[in-house]
């Protein structure tokens, strides 16, 4: 008795959220929203988040997001995000995002503020909700540029952001800086070093810049790129034969983005290199003291209509653009070839069956290793050039 | 035709398009004499809406749903205020300070209690 009341309770109060209309809890100055999604893939070889040549639902992203007027020209916005994705993410909640905006500029033909705290890093067209799935494109965002390895790096900062905006007769030009300390994890070890080494990376520092052009109609958006980070690395007093010692991570971003928008297409593809400079941890990392990667994508998306939507994406990712057939690095390390490539075609489709719910289904047919996951896949030569992947995903936000 | 209507108390009279679409994509914080931005719109998936959107802003429905997810959800602002209906859109902007809003529906244009704002 006692049970089905209980029952009867939760359900009434999913319905009621259902039936609520964005935002979830609104006053005059503050507003709360925010969104669930579980995901499951499978592979048919190699692993995408967790276990998945057996099917695994190790993906789940929550996030519960708040922003206050404090004054006019001040807002308090923060969101905390739990991210379980196989080895990669352990579903620890984490702040995302927590910052203070002053704008201390505005009028009709422009803004400019600065914001203070734990900053969103302004890669792309993408990355500052790259969690959200109502925000992206696609279950997976093209994983070239969008890496999920190395996520944190790309996530936030603590620190500054400027920003800026200007008005012409014929578009808008933003730009931003986010200058501070990028989050960083076992993860980046993994993502940069490729593997967890003795020894940590002990401090970060960093810059990411973007700016964009659009006209008023949006119909299209140009954008650009640039950054650095640098991670000092803390190593063992005698390291182990190729192990690395103290020295620092250097990596230099710089890339492009262009999206043409119809009413019921939308064409994106962007592009990244990324060059890394790791020669002063010695061991290994000396054999090749830089190098530089080269990814792009490009992505059609048809919007049937404002329920259903198709996509197709081809991602290309060459971890050293002078070694794209990655015969060098096996050479080098032993690492199988196909690890330091990945072409990725991609074809989804999209259905909102109703106004806070979103389901996704899609298919990815990938040859070569490049973005695939060390934590997943610990054992190098267990893992194999082609594979297929499928995956479903189903989002609630409020 | 889309009348732009705003809460008596906004000192101005007439906004450039471009302006306009910056207050309705939750970018304008503050009107020009420092008072905050209250925007209200009608259900953002119905066609009172998309028309509005098309015809005054000048762009696809789809784009500012995704310009207001995309800053709600990166902390860089908040989202519209959703109204039922051009009644209740009337009301709000009626006593909302810094309100504004828009209607469609030509029983509804032409109210005294709040201020026409010119588009040009």
């Amino acid at each position: 008795m006692l049970k089905s009341y209980k029952w009867t309770r939760r359900t009434a109060s999913i319905i009621f959220l259902l039936y609520l209309s964005n935002p979830v809890v609104a006053g005059d100055n503050y507003e709360v929203n925010g969104f669930v999604t579980q995901g499951y893939f499978y592979t048919d070889n190699n692993n995408f988040y967790g276990d998945s040549q057996n099917g695994s639902f190790d993906f789940r992203e929550l996030g519960i997001n708040g922003a206050w007027n404090l004054k006019d020209d001040l807002l308090l916005s923060g969101q905390a995000v739990s991210r379980l994705a196989g080895g990669v993410d352990d579903g620890d909640p984490v702040i995302d995002y927590l910052l203070l905006d002053y704008r201390f500029f505005e009028d009709q033909n422009g803004s400019a503020g600065i914001s203070f705290g734990r900053n969103k890093n302004p890669f792309g067209l993408y990355n500052k909700t790259r969690d959200v799935s109502f925000t992206r494109p696609s279950i997976v965002l093209p994983q070239s540029l969008y890496f999920d390895k190395a996520r944190n790096l790309e996530l936030s900062s603590d620190g500054i952001r400027l920003y800026g905006r200007k008005f012409f007769d014929s578009g808008v030009w933003d730009s931003e800086l986010v200058a501070g300390i990028p989050r960083k994890d076992k993860n980046i070890e993994f993502a940069y070093l490729n593997r967890d080494w003795d020894g940590e990376f002990s401090s970060s520092k960093g810059y990411l810049f973007r700016t964009e052009y659009r006209p008023h109609d949006y119909s299209w958006v140009a954008g650009l790129n640039y950054g650095n980070f640098y991670f000092d690395f803390d190593g063992p007093d005698s390291p182990a034969p190729g192990a690395p010692g103290d020295g620092d991570v250097d990596i230099g971003i710089l890339a492009f983005s262009l999206q043409y928008n119809l009413q019921h297409w939308s064409f994106t593809s962007e592009y990244m290199r990324q060059s890394i400079s790791w020669g002063s941890l010695g061991g290994l990392y000396a054999l090749q003291p830089k190098n530089v990667s080269e990814s792009y994508y490009v992505q059609a998306e048809r919007r049937i209509n404002d329920q259903l939507s198709l996509f197709i994406r081809r991602d290309i990712l060459y971890i050293d653009k002078n070694d794209r057939d990655g015969k060098r690095a096996e050479a080098l390390s032993g690492r199988p070839a196909h690890s330091q490539y990945a072409f990725d075609w991609t074809l989804g489709v999209g259905w909102r069956p109703a106004k806070n719910w979103l389901v996704r289904a899609e298919w990815h047919r990938i040859e070569g290793t490049g973005w695939l996951a060390v934590q997943d896949n610990p054992v190098a030569s267990d893992t194999e050039e082609d594979w297929d992947m499928l995956s479903l995903q189903a989002t609630y936000r409020f | 035709m889309s009348e732009v209507i705003v809460n008596s108390d906004v000192s101005i009279d007439k906004v450039s398009r471009h302006y306009l679409l910056s207050v309705f994509s939750m970018r304008a914080r503050t009107w020009p004499d420092g008072q905050a931005v209250r925007v209200f719109i009608l259900p953002p998936y119905q066609p009172p809406h998309k028309k509005f959107v098309k015809q005054e802003l000048g762009l696809f429905p789809y784009q500012l749903i995704k310009i207001w997810d995309r800053a709600v959800f990166s902390g860089a602002g908040q989202s519209p205020i959703v109204v039922a209906n051009h009644r209740e859109m009337l009301e709000r902007v009626k006593s909302t300070a810094g309100a504004i809003g828009y209607i469609q529906d030509p029983k509804f244009q032409g109210g005294d209690d709040v201020k026409v704002l010119q588009v040009d």
